[in-house]
């Protein structure tokens, strides 16, 4: 088994469809899947943490200090060690039973890397560009990201984030959006 | 007391009032329901609208956002995971996976039930036990606050589904990164690598992320699955019958739920959380509790509405909010000319009187909505996943950006949403994290207040009476799954 397996690959690429009457355009067929073996994936999760549990305690280390018992860095320090001390036990268990876990299966992973950038330059995009035309634009990719198919879908779940963002966030709660 | 009860039914069952309750229950329904809007929010949102009514309705209208807003937040939190509400997260251990079971009718209508019970118990309460337990709760100063944020970490054992150990790591993940922002005691800056975390990590976009959006990312995955099929909603009557087995659960949690929603600053989450923990503790399927166990839904649905009317307690007898809305309330009153406090109720009696009395006439109007409702909102479930995941997943954003009108929110419920996403494919789930992301502050901030006021003696801060019994409390919490699996063994 690789390090990161693909099954399904070959059998049906994951395009965007031409529409609903194409075969493809359901999104119920085969698509690829990565599979990770949970020990490397815990292992880099329970890594990140630790990093990060390093990055507090260093941080804390530079807090100023007194005499008294509880300065501002105490708490982080106690936290980020203790986060540090359990991720490295996690860790060496993952290391030990290598496989107990089987492996961590992601399915539709481009449309999910996809998802995960939206989602990401969303606030960015509303920023720079306010948020109805963001949203115009942003909404249906989004909505194709996640498997519409329909371009009567897309049109009808764009015109309810939009009704929803005029009506009940601007209007009736009195929300500015950018 | 008769006599102002008497007094109060003739001014609240008037059309301007029974209009301002009925508009109060729909709008708090909606407030709720959407994720990032809380009944604070809602309610500040209409303090305007206040302006130019007489006192009663007002404070009628306003009470009612408070009541209904906290039950429908459990709505998404059971159909999409997406909390309306902090506290409505716990309700979405069970209620979720109950929906994905196609039980969201019998989930839905178990979890108006039990606010209705909790709503109903506590009500009955603040009536007979205002002043009273608002003096106890005055006892509380910054060692009991820390004893308390103890006995809610200590839930850590019976939050956690899987590995004990992962959820301890994110618990620790959520107490590092709550410290982020300005030092509570000293007013140093902890961590802030921009001025935009100047406040911290911004709490409710971190819960939309961490519950709304990492579920999104798992509906991309899992686009091409069927939809489950709705199983029967069950009728008024069989929801009576449905909760039945579950009386102790309500009777326990609505009191649970009361006390500590009296406690100033302890809030509905921290009520659920405790009442959730104790019933996984006490019952003999515990291992069933997140997996869909309607038992889970009972307990944190009855205490977090219990939670409202005793964060009223403070407030009517003391003029101390004992939650964030319960502040707002107290604007709503100072509009009014209402100073709350000990003498609201022999200068203005009518007032408080009318607020218990709305809570008993609002409470039927709020189940029966919710009963009717329910058969509606299941219907939500049959809408395909993919729209289902772009409508949550706006929304969510559209719900973090209106908590402070700042781009900034949606960032941090994007980031949360992908370290949610990804901790919980590790196995590390997000109760753990929201339990450090609610208490971490309270937690630090009264430790060091009390070590302060102790003169850096640990002993002595754990010597007074209620931190005692509260750590003691926590310790038989923490140890007592433990116990009861070498029991079972």
């Amino acid at each position: 088994m690789g390090l990161f397996d693909k099954k399904g690959a070959g059998v049906k690429p994951a395009s965007i469809p031409s529409g609903p009457d194409d075969p493809g355009a359901s999104p119920d067929v085969a698509e690829d899947e990565i599979r990770i073996p949970a020990a490397l994936f815990d292992g880099l999760v329970c890594g990140t943490l630790l990093v990060l549990g390093l990055w507090f305690v260093v941080g804390a280390l530079r807090l100023p200090t007194s005499n008294a018992a509880f300065d501002p860095g105490t708490f982080p320090m106690i936290t980020g060690s203790l986060l540090i001390l359990l991720s490295a036990i996690q860790i060496g268990l993952t290391v030990s039973s290598r496989g107990a876990r089987g492996d961590v299966v992601f399915q539709r992973p481009v449309w999910l890397g996809i998802g995960m950038v939206l989602i990401v330059a969303f606030p960015f995009a509303v920023e720079a560009f306010g948020y109805y035309i963001v949203a115009v634009i942003w909404v249906p990719i989004f909505g194709v990201v996640a498997g519409i198919r329909r371009p009567l879908s897309l049109v009808v779940t764009t015109a309810v984030v939009l009704l929803l963002a005029k009506g009940v966030f601007e209007m009736l709660l009195g929300t500015p959006l950018p | 007391m008769i006599e102002n009860f008497i007094q109060a039914l003739g001014l609240v069952f008037t059309i301007k009032v029974l209009l301002a309750l009925v508009s109060g229950v729909l709008v708090g329904y909606f407030v709720g329901a959407m994720p990032g809007l809380t009944s604070s929010i809602g309610m500040a949102l209409l303090i305007p609208f206040t302006f130019g009514m007489e006192p009663i309705p007002a404070i009628v209208m306003m009470v009612t956002i408070y009541m209904a807003a906290d039950y429908s937040a459990g709505i998404p939190a059971i159909l999409v995971n997406a909390p309306g509400q902090p506290a409505a997260a716990v309700t979405a251990f069970d209620g979720f996976p109950m929906s994905q079971r196609g039980e969201s009718g019998k989930a839905l209508n178990l979890s108006i039930m039990a606010s209705g019970a909790g709503a109903l118990i506590s009500g009955l309460l603040l009536v007979l036990s205002a002043q009273l337990m608002a003096s106890a709760a005055l006892a509380f100063g910054p060692a009991e606050y820390f004893a308390l944020a103890v006995v809610g970490l200590s839930l850590i054992g019976v939050l956690s589904a899987g590995s004990t150990l992962k959820a301890v790591i994110g618990l620790m993940f959520g107490l590092v990164v709550v410290t982020i922002g300005i030092d509570p005691i000293r007013g140093s800056e902890r961590f802030v690598v921009d001025y935009l975390l100047i406040d911290g990590i911004p709490f409710l976009p971190a819960l939309i992320g961490l519950f709304a959006l990492s579920e999104v990312f798992v509906m991309l995955e899992t686009a091409n699955q069927k939809i489950m099929p709705i199983k029967h909603t069950p009728s008024a009557s069989a929801s009576f019958r449905a909760l039945a087995p579950y009386k102790a659960t309500v009777v326990r949690s609505s009191l649970i739920g009361y006390f500590v929603g009296v406690v100033p600053g302890a809030g509905a989450s921290i009520a659920s959380l405790i009442s959730y923990g104790v019933a996984k503790n006490l019952s003999p399927t515990k291992d069933t509790f997140g997996t869909g166990n309607p038992e889970g839904i009972v307990a944190s649905e009855s205490a977090n509405n219990a939670a409202v009317s005793g964060a009223l307690a403070p407030l009517l007898s003391l003029g101390i909010p004992g939650s964030a809305s319960a502040a707002v309330l107290i604007g709503g009153l100072t509009i009014q000319g209402l100073q709350p406090g000990p003498l609201l109720f022999t200068n203005n009696p009518e007032i408080p009187y009318s607020i218990f009395v709305a809570l008993f006439v609002g409470l039927p109007i709020m189940v029966v909505v919710g009963l009717f409702g329910a058969r509606l909102w299941v219907q939500i479930t049959r809408i395909p996943r993919p729209i289902i995941a772009t409508i949550v997943a706006s929304v969510s954003m559209l719900g973090s950006y209106a908590a402070a009108n700042h781009t900034f929110e949606m960032m941090v419920t994007a980031i949360f949403g992908v370290i949610g996403y990804v901790l919980r494919r590790c196995d590390i789930h997000p109760a753990p994290i929201v339990l450090a992301l609610v208490l971490g502050d309270m937690l630090e901030a009264n430790l060091r207040r009390a070590m302060i006021t102790a003169n850096d003696n640990f002993l002595t801060v754990l010597s007074q009476p209620i931190t005692a019994v509260l750590i003691a409390l926590a310790v038989l919490v923490l140890v007592s799954p433990m116990l009861g699996r070498r029991a079972a063994k």
